[in-house]
């Protein structure tokens, strides 16, 4: 009989599933093993075409300094012949957690000024004119919706979530759009603090660093976009909304009126604010600001380097 | 379809009825969307904070069912908060 091609990795396959499956309950109760797979052998540091049983464990250690009931055997029985182990590093993975403390700090991580509960880091920007940098979020999160004074200390994580002064220290307000609460427009609700603690990268949680800054004027309904915020981590959403006036309650009687703004499907929660929102490209889109339970509000990117002299990318498209 | 000019045109139409409509009691916000009706053709969007009557009809007093030949859609959306 001819053989079908493929049936011998088949058959391969089928004896290291049944080699890992064997093995799998032994190889997790040692302390130092974090995971059992079946995957390519590596050689001297080579991936080679031949299936194994993959052991993987938090740090590698020589048999001869291991207690004998914690070392691994190189083989594994099963049907049709032994299967070889190959034990490869890998850090233990951790549920991610956005309300912690982090250095250097990313994108979508909690922030807020030292009297405000919690927002969302937007990413490292530049300034126009010189090459100094600054960490983004919103007035709210940063300068305490105008009440704040040049200065003052901005916490990573923010302050709802345990960060305190001056241990978590990471930058100072230098720079916020004002919210006018008197019935005239805003265009937005950001605001920068010069970094001066630690490193704050561009880089967003899970997306990466933005690409590019989208103009407002080639924004379009019905576009997917993403962001990753300190309340409900990585989310989509869609444009339902643009050009949009919006009225938006601060608290305390105080009202404020935003224009150009883009409209989306529910993609935050209260702490998401702050949070850079993207395409699907990897561009920068928009500021998450505000939002009910419905519908998210964001300023337009555009309208927050302009206002604030600062680039979150170098091009625009 | 010419779906830019007529974007355009719904444009400038909210905006000039945009401070008549946002001085209708519940109305939160006006903007340009896709209507939700099956069409996905554009609109003008009133987004109102709740339901304006008793009967659960979401379209308060005042606010017209088409402007300029372009229609009008009400959204319940609840009360706009900083997040």
């Amino acid at each position: 009989m001819k053989e079908l091609p493929g049936t011998k990795v088949n058959a391969k396959l089928q004896k290291a599933v049944e080699a890992r499956n064997a093995c799998e309950k032994d190889f997790l109760s040692r302390r130092n093993v974090v995971g059992v797979a079946i995957g390519f052998r590596i050689i001297r540091g080579r991936e080679t075409d031949e299936i194994c049983v993959k052991a993987y464990v938090r740090s590698k250690v020589a048999e001869s300094h291991l207690p004998p009931d914690e070392a691994l055997p190189s083989k594994v029985p099963a049907d049709g012949g032994p299967v070889p182990v190959d034990v490869e590093r890998m850090e233990q993975p951790v549920a991610i957690n956005l309300r912690e403390r982090i250095r250097p700090v990313v994108g979508g991580y909690s922030v807020a000024h030292c009297a405000v509960t919690a927002g969302t880091v937007a990413t490292a920007v530049r300034d126009r004119q010189q090459s100094a940098f600054y960490l983004l979020s919103n007035n709210h999160v940063l300068a305490n919706a105008n009440d704040a004074n040049l200065g003052d200390p901005i916490l990573q994580p923010g302050p709802a979530d345990g960060g305190s002064y001056p241990q978590d220290l990471i930058a100072r307000l230098c720079r916020f759009v004002p919210v006018r609460f008197d019935g005239s427009t805003n265009l937005v609700d950001a605001a920068i603090g010069c970094i001066v603690a630690g490193d704050v990268e561009r880089r967003v949680y899970w997306i990466g660093e933005p690409v590019a800054t989208r103009r407002r004027a080639g924004v379009n309904l019905g576009e997917q976009l993403q962001k990753t915020g300190r309340t409900t981590a990585y989310t989509r959403g869609r444009i339902s909304g643009l050009h949009g006036t919006v009225s938006v309650n601060y608290g305390a009687g105080r009202t404020a009126v935003f224009r150009e703004q883009i409209i989306t499907s529910p993609m935050s929660e209260g702490g998401d604010s702050g949070s850079l929102v993207l395409d699907l490209g990897g561009n920068a889109l928009g500021l998450l600001f505000a939002g009910s339970s419905t519908h998210t509000i964001l300023n337009n990117i555009e309208d927050v380097q302009t206002e604030l002299g600062v680039l979150v990318a170098e091009t625009m498209v | 379809m010419p779906e830019k000019p007529s974007l355009e045109r719904i444009k400038i139409i909210k905006t000039r009825h945009e401070p008549r409509l946002l001085k209708q009691p519940n109305v939160v916000a006006v903007a340009v969307g896709l209507s939700q009706q099956g069409t996905a053709r554009p609109v003008i969007k009133v987004y109102v904070s709740s339901p304006s009557s008793p009967t659960g009809s979401v379209t308060p007093e005042g606010i017209p069912a088409e402007i300029e030949g372009v229609p009008v859609e009400v959204e319940v959306t609840g009360e706009f908060r900083p997040q």
